[in-house]
């Protein structure tokens, strides 16, 4: 059994949703503080220490949106999940420029749910700076100095290019990536829109990490917006 | 006819009562001994009114009247036909001769004042016919208002036009007949005046096309008159279809606009209540102390919810398909891409680890909305990993033919007999062997169908019992392969 621990704040403005949602959550071992709107959220957030939010897009008042942002200016290293009904790219892409750290879709299996917020957690509390040394998820692991990749204790050659993009998608292991914030942190800050690149890249890096390139576990395809590398596989 | 026979004889009647006059005068001017040389003007005055008032032979009649006076009253012997000295025959010759030519330049005077004048009235005739179409309401009936403006203020039997752009005939008064005719003439091509019935035909152009054509009964006016009418109609015509379709195209953008609000309400409160009852489910089997009966119910809670929840998603790509047909956004989308985001957008619930695709060798492109196109390969994904065994393998691959891409899905089992294999791509239909074995809505398969449509490709079934069941989706490729 996975130990879920972590302090969250649900900020849902329909009121059942938040009420099951929060009982859930602590039943299943979260600490858990709840708010209706995006301003009750920033007041909250500025009296109580959380680790992450849950931030309904769809709200009375100031709106998600704006919250994200202004809850992303005033805490830099809260994590923060938009919770959304469309099924479409947009507000996903603004919600992550407007700071969010990842997304979930309406509706959703609560297993999903807690993975991602686990997963959140674990990142929040991964002190700065380790992230450069090495990092392991599933089997995989990475020596960031050394340049090396281990699969099952068995070295894997990557390029200078897949080993860079690797290494950014395992530090933000659980986390979606843009197409743009990929290209921009490996190829630069002239890059951003060659998806092309990315795609042949990942293709390359699936054929060395994944069992089953086709069926990738750990280096999957978020649709419209970018990857992410699954914390839980 | 009738009308001009009434003017020639009242011509005659005005030539006939002042050479009269002119006879009249003469004898008063030799009773009051006045002399030839004050005779000469009067008798003068006389053709010129003559010519003014009933035309050049009337001035000409008049002119021969007064030489006959002269010589009968002023000439020596008086009282006589005869002429004695050549000094009076040449006298007579040249007013005879005079008094013809000035009549006929007063005849031209007066013919050029007339036309002016014709033109004058055609022309304010024209600006208040333009000016009474613009400002009709072209909501109501615009066409049949046209007609019957033309034909009241040209005074005129009967306007009728045929629309060739909307295939209607319009008329006013008595030109219920003209259809046929119209027709005829537009397909002939050519203009027709039939000046003995008083009828005018015109090809109604705009721009070098002619876009109809026009009759014009009892009409006594100038061919140019009337082609001139004609244009104005045509203009107009033209005027109230482009209005039509702005109006038109601003009602679709606002009904789409609101389509979507409204659809995206729904969505949103659709799946906030589906959310809450699957995380409660979740939440009791959470808190435990369940037996497996209870935790069984449980999970159907949660999985129905969401299932209702990819119902909701699937009508609302319907609406969006329907929607999108102007909007197609195509740009070169690889078909590892298509397939990796295919299979990334499947249902949860189904099992997408039983897919294997099986790429061409090379990047091979096509043409397409990625979005669009995507919503056809996943509705076939779905069907594919729905109605087969659980755990069999689906196939999905793709090959190049010389102008197309075909991309196959493949499953075991589910026999699709013949007769069905067209039936299953509308909307709705749902299968009478499969209706019972698994949920559906009979939206997935026309999704697929219309997605694959719009991109000008085509999408099939063939089915066996033995090998099972295999879509074809074909589109055409946007580049080498």
């Amino acid at each position: 059994m996975l130990t879920n621990e972590g302090v969250v704040l649900i900020a849902e403005d329909d009121a059942a949703l938040r009420h099951s949602l929060s009982s859930t959550l602590q039943t299943l071992g979260f600490k858990v503080g709840e708010v209706a709107t995006g301003e009750y959220a920033l007041l909250e957030l500025r009296h109580e220490h959380y680790e992450l939010v849950l931030l309904d897009l769809n709200m009375p008042g100031m709106g998600g949106l704006a919250a994200c942002k202004r809850i992303r200016e005033q805490h830099p290293k809260l994590q923060i999940m938009v919770l959304t009904v469309r099924d479409t790219e947009d507000d996903k892409v603004l919600a992550l420029d407007a700071g969010a750290d990842d997304y979930i879709t309406k509706p959703f299996l609560l297993m999903e749910l807690t993975a991602r917020i686990r997963s959140a957690v674990r990142r929040m509390r991964t002190p700065e700076g380790s992230a450069l040394r090495s990092r392991q998820v599933g089997e995989i692991r990475v020596e960031a100095e050394q340049h090396r990749v281990f699969k099952r204790d068995t070295e894997v050659h990557l390029t200078p290019k897949e080993f860079d993009l690797l290494l950014i998608l395992m530090q933000n292991a659980g986390k979606p990536l843009s197409h743009h914030k990929l290209l921009t942190a490996v190829w630069g800050e002239e890059y951003g829109g060659e998806r092309e690149y990315l795609r042949t890249y990942m293709s390359q890096l699936r054929r060395k990490i994944e069992d089953d390139p086709a069926k990738p576990v750990y280096l999957t395809t978020e649709n419209y917006i970018g990857y992410r590398f699954k914390s839980e596989p | 006819m009738l009308f001009y026979m009434k003017q020639s004889a009242s011509r005659w009647i005005v030539a006939a009562m002042i050479s009269a006059a002119t006879l009249a005068t003469s004898a008063v001017a030799v009773r009051l001994h006045i002399g030839v040389a004050a005779a000469i003007p009067g008798f003068m005055l006389l053709a010129l009114l003559a010519s003014w008032k009933a035309g050049f032979l009337a001035a000409v009649v008049v002119s021969v009247a007064s030489t006959v006076c002269l010589a009968y009253f002023f000439t020596e012997p008086k009282f006589s036909l005869t002429v004695y000295s050549y000094q009076d025959l040449l006298a007579l010759a040249s007013f005879v001769a005079v008094s013809v030519f000035v009549s006929h330049l007063v005849q031209r005077i007066r013919a050029y004042s007339l036309t002016l004048e014709a033109k004058e009235r055609d022309q304010s005739e024209l600006f208040q016919l333009s000016q009474n179409i613009l400002l009709a309401d072209w909501k109501s009936g615009p066409e049949e208002h046209l007609c019957l403006t033309v034909q009241k203020q040209l005074g005129l039997q009967g306007v009728a036009f045929w629309d060739s752009k909307a295939s209607r005939y319009w008329f006013s008064g008595d030109a219920a007949d003209a259809e046929e005719g119209l027709i005829a003439s537009l397909r002939a091509g050519a203009d027709c005046d039939l000046p003995t019935r008083a009828e005018h035909i015109r090809l109604l152009r705009f721009g070098a096309k002619p876009i109809g054509a026009v009759v014009f009964r009892g009409a006594h006016r100038a061919p140019l008159f009337m082609s001139a009418v004609a244009a104005l109609i045509a203009s107009n015509l033209e005027r109230v279809r482009a209005m039509r379709a702005e109006v038109l195209a601003e009602s679709v953008a606002v009904s789409e606009q609101l389509r979507t609000a409204v659809l995206d309400g729904l969505a949103h409160s659709v799946k906030t209540p589906l959310t809450t009852i699957a995380v409660s489910a979740s939440g009791l089997i959470g808190i435990g102390n369940l037996s497996s009966l209870q935790q069984g119910f449980a999970r159907t809670i949660e999985e129905q919810a969401l299932s209702i929840s990819e119902v909701t998603n699937k009508l609302l790509r319907t609406s969006r398909l329907d929607s999108q047909e102007i909007a197609l956004r195509r740009r070169l989308v690889s078909l590892q891409d298509l397939f990796e985001s295919s299979i990334a957008e499947l249902p949860r619930q189904l099992n997408s680890g039983r897919i294997t695709p099986t790429l061409l060798q090379g990047s091979v492109k096509i043409l397409a909305d990625l979005e669009v196109l995507r919503m056809a390969l996943v509705q076939l994904m779905e069907n594919a990993l729905t109605y087969s065994p659980a755990d069999s393998p689906v196939s999905v691959t793709a090959m190049c033919a010389e102008n197309e891409i075909e991309i196959t899905v493949h499953n075991e089992g589910t026999f699709i007999p013949a007769e069905e294999r067209q039936l299953i791509f509308e909307r709705y239909y749902r299968s009478p062997s499969t209706g019972h074995k698994a949920p559906g809505t009979g939206l997935g398969l026309s999704i697929a169908k219309r997605a694959t449509d719009m991109h000008q490709g085509s999408v099939r079934v063939e089915s066996s019992r033995e090998l099972g069941t295999t879509f074809f989706l074909t589109v055409p490729k946007g580049g080498p392969c």
